[in-house]
């Protein structure tokens, strides 16, 4: 599958921080990227598009990120979520990784990270 | 100078040292965490003005997050517009040049970032568990603290002018 074929599903309630990722996933070659501001959007729009990885938010308004991920993974347990989010606390990592995603990056996201992921799960 | 000593820099010219034994642990954190924030973020060429603590406040905009857990607080950002406008533009390097809504999302994206960042922090010295709830942006700001409550001012000078940091933690939460 070419990067041009690859949907991401970009969701955070900032516009500067879905503003940022989308601007490293398009120097990356990923171009299909979809966004949305909250957790309820993000259940709602994977159920539509099935994107091939979502990057989803933990601290959003009208649904969190968890409970999206809790959602998402219910609706297909072969959803490929990775969290990114300021708030990596300990209690919180451990409820991302129960919640069912692959993996969390700490904001604010350092680019090289942010490839790894896409090399390790694309 | 690294980041570290900067920030010990910008404390040791400021009247940290002088409050410092009135603020509880929890605030002291978030004024170190801050002024490392900023260093990082927008900003190295910062002075760290008088510290105070006040029982009320009132502004003309709310841009503010819960710290929610034990122990939960309110923080805020505030200033005059001109000078939110230019520290979003420094934050967010997007050409902001009016206090518009982008301005404001650039401004509660820092409060998010840095109170994250010190949520993170605390996490991994062990002091506690806390979160936080989304941030959020009203017409106005007044906030009258509780029977012995305070919050504590964290006014910020960039070449620009003056950004305000508020932190009221509240009572009956305190862990020191």
């Amino acid at each position: 599958m070419s990067k041009s074929d690859i949907k991401l599903l970009v969701c955070d309630d900032s516009i500067l921080a879905r503003k940022s990722i989308t601007t490293m996933l398009g120097s990356f070659g990923y171009e299909n990227v979809i966004e949305v501001s909250n957790g309820e959007d993000a259940v709602n729009k994977y159920k539509e598009e099935k994107p091939d990885i979502v990057f989803l938010d933990i601290v959003m308004p009208v649904k969190d990120g968890i409970t999206a991920t809790k959602e998402i993974r219910e609706f297909d347990r072969d959803a490929k979520i990775v969290v990114i989010s300021s708030v990596g606390t300990q209690t919180h990592l451990r409820e991302v990784i129960k919640a069912g995603a692959k993996d969390f990056i700490q904001k604010p996201v350092d680019k090289e990270h942010l490839k790894q992921i896409l090399d390790n799960y694309l | 100078m690294n980041n570290d000593e900067l920030v010990v820099s910008v404390l040791e010219n400021s009247n940290y040292d002088e409050v410092s034994p009135t603020l509880t642990e929890f605030v002291r954190t978030y004024i170190e965490k801050l002024v490392t924030d900023i260093s990082l973020y927008v900003d190295s060429s910062i002075v760290v003005e008088d510290i105070t603590t006040v029982e009320k406040y009132k502004a003309s905009q709310e841009l503010s997050q819960d710290i929610t857990g034990i122990p939960s607080a309110y923080s805020a950002i505030d200033g005059e517009p001109d000078v939110l406008t230019e520290f979003a533009e420094q934050y967010s390097k997007l050409g902001i040049d009016s206090f518009d809504a982008l301005a404001k999302e650039a401004l509660l994206d820092f409060l998010n970032l840095h109170n994250g960042l010190f949520i993170v922090l605390l996490s991994k010295l062990n002091i506690c568990e806390l979160s936080l709830d989304p941030p959020r942006q009203n017409e106005y700001l007044d906030i009258t603290t509780e029977v012995n409550g305070k919050i504590t001012i964290i006014p910020v000078r960039f070449s620009f002018g003056v950004v305000k940091f508020l932190l009221y933690e509240l009572p009956g939460s305190k862990t020191s």
